[in-house]
């Protein structure tokens, strides 16, 4: 006769593959969330093995926390069983009914059933629950993250410079004021930027001291200079590194130039 | 430990017991399936069965023939606008003893049998028809303040002709609730007719040696009782039941637009009662949703009231327990 603890050790092997399954479930959408972080601190120039692996690590600890915290019930194994195998609740009937007689034999076969049968056959691994949502999220971070990664200098060969750098033109600032004194000499520096050429054309008359590898040393060309501004000139600098032969310099990146600008700037306010 | 097989046994020979009342069933009569099926579910879960349809599909047959097959007692009650009450329980009549005093003695009526077919029951005036009420629910009959018992198994087979209206006094809401399930007779169709023809005008078959007894009857009735019901089952059947009701949650649209009221609590039991047997029929010991789901119509149809709208637009309550199952099934 069947007995609760037998229907119980029945249902065990099928209980640790629905944990692996609601495991491998939450892990994806966190895996995605790993791989743009991973991204995103490439882009920003933390490229130690321990960024690396922090995110993923990180993800695989949510995914085992969460998969532990939502262990299906037994209940819903032993209906997801019956629904799978087309058992016809047998298994939740063997799950939910106790005492003798009848309910016994109920265990019995239910018992015998579950011998038949395979956990991953029952439960297989599955998309996540809202997987197109997580793809949609995933692509369009990859759309945002991967252009910034391949304009970095760092993923560009020292020949083809920032030419395809294209920027807005900046806001009202010390250095628009001054280049509306200066008429443009041509139409490639009264439009946005768009090549180096035309950077230079506009970055220089407040970075003329700049050194190479640097923002500015006239540390008021880097205050004045607005967002965009201060784009231009890491571009600049960023450009003349190349030019110069400094690679390790130039591999610094445009993005991290841009922040110790603005961290310069800061301190300039303060 | 040895209760095991008894019950495996025992499963069996109601098995053997219900497979061998339908044969004599089909022996004479025709077709419906289904119908028979339920109409044996109806009496082995101890319940009342209305049965519909139109005179001359065989409804006296198949209630004589179950009553045979059992080895039960049969009585047949003719409803009419005439008949009265007592004509139904039975009544007290002066007879005379042995040293010439008179004396009231008890005189049954045609309800203390095993199984009783009460024709056209909406042909007898509403307070024939509630006679019917305490012993379909009581099991007892009350006459002149002394209660008389009525054996167990009691069955009631009522019949309803759904052509002529006219003169008719349809049941009133809470004795349709007193029938476990209402069966619907449709018309034979040609194949089936041929055959009822070929059965009824040729020589008459010999019937088979009844199966059972009242005693197995009984037994039979106690051990659809003892099949295990998962919690899961018990609460889809009870969502059911609350679908048919317009103003619930669960309730679909169509029952919303045309309901008046819904299904009561003996619906549920009807339903899991039904569905145990069912279970015990398909050879398990536990009741699936399927099984709920196969008697549904037959103990909802009943107990689902329509509004005047649903009248003039010639929905049905069928429609509408398959929109109720639907909707369950859908959650």
């Amino acid at each position: 006769m069947g007995t609760e603890r037998q229907i119980e050790a029945a249902l065990r092997p099928f209980e640790r593959r629905a944990g692996l399954v609601a495991f491998v479930r939450t892990l994806a959408p966190g895996l995605i969330t790993a791989a743009v972080a991973t991204e995103a601190l490439w882009l920003l120039e933390i490229r130690s093995p321990l960024a690396l692996i922090a995110p993923a690590a990180i993800a695989l600890a949510i995914s085992a926390g969460t998969a532990l915290s939502r262990k299906p019930a037994r209940l819903a194994i032993a209906r997801r069983i019956d629904t799978r195998a087309n058992l016809r609740d047998l298994v939740v009937s063997a799950v939910s009914c106790d005492g003798d007689g009848m309910a016994a034999l109920v265990r019995d076969t239910a018992i015998s059933e579950l011998g038949r049968l395979s956990p991953r056959d029952t439960h297989p691994f599955e998309l996540p629950r809202h997987w197109r949502k997580w793809i949609g999220a995933a692509v369009a971070a990859q759309l945002v993250v991967m252009p910034m990664i391949w304009q970095a200098p760092a993923s560009r060969t020292p020949e083809s410079g920032l030419s395809s750098l294209t920027l807005p033109p900046g806001p009202g600032t010390a250095a628009d004021a001054e280049r509306q004194n200066t008429p443009p000499s041509n139409s490639a520096a009264a439009d946005p930027v768009s090549s180096t050429a035309a950077i230079a054309a506009t970055a220089r008359p407040i970075t003329a001291t700049a050194a190479p590898g640097e923002i500015g040393s006239d540390p008021s060309s880097a205050v004045a200079a607005g967002g965009n501004d201060r784009l231009r000139l890491a571009a600049t600098a960023a450009d003349a590194d190349l030019a110069a032969g400094r690679v390790p310099l130039a591999r610094r990146g445009i993005v991290q130039r841009y922040f110790a600008a603005l961290q310069t700037q800061r301190k300039q306010d303060r | 430990m040895t209760s095991t097989p008894s019950i495996e046994q025992r499963a069996d020979a109601f098995r053997s017991t219900f497979q061998h009342v339908t044969d004599q069933v089909h022996q004479t009569f025709v077709g419906h399936r289904t119908l028979v099926e339920h109409a044996l579910i109806s009496f082995f879960c101890g319940g009342h069965t209305l049965i519909e349809g139109a005179p001359g599909l065989g409804k006296t047959l198949l209630v004589r023939t179950i009553a045979h097959a059992l080895r039960l007692n049969y009585s047949r009650v003719q409803c009419t606008p005439d008949l009265l009450p007592g004509d139904v329980t039975g009544t007290n009549i002066l007879v005379d003893g042995p040293q010439g005093a008179r004396s009231f003695v008890f005189h049954k009526g045609p309800i203390f049998a095993n199984v009783v077919l009460a024709d056209e029951i909406n042909r007898a005036t509403p307070r024939t028809q509630s006679a019917f009420l305490e012993a379909m629910q009581e099991q007892q009959v009350t006459v002149f303040g002394a209660t008389h018992p009525i054996a167990a198994p009691f069955a009631v087979f009522a019949t309803e002709n759904p052509i002529e209206m006219e003169g008719t006094y349809p049941l009133p809401e809470a004795q349709l609730d007193r029938f476990f399930f209402k069966l619907l007779m449709p018309s034979p169709t040609t194949d089936e007719l041929a055959e009822i023809v070929a059965r009824t005008t040729g020589t008459p078959a010999v019937q088979p040696a009844p199966q059972a007894d009242a005693a197995g009857v009984a037994g039979m009735i106690a051990l659809i009782r003892e099949v295990p019901v998962a919690d899961d089952v018990v609460r889809m059947a009870l969502r059911l039941v609350r679908a048919t009701h317009p103003n619930a949650d669960e309730a679909p649209l169509s029952i919303r637009q045309y309901g008046r009221y819904g299904a009561s609590p003996r619906a549920a039991q009807a339903l899991i009662l039904g569905a145990k047997a069912h279970a015990l029929l398909n050879r398990r010991y536990h009741v699936a949703k399927d099984d709920v789901r196969a008697v549904a119509p037959a103990a909802l149809r009943h107990r689902v009231l329509v509004n005047f709208q649903a009248e003039m637009e010639h929905v049905t309550t069928d429609s509408l327990v398959s929109d109720v199952l639907a909707t369950v099934e859908a959650h």
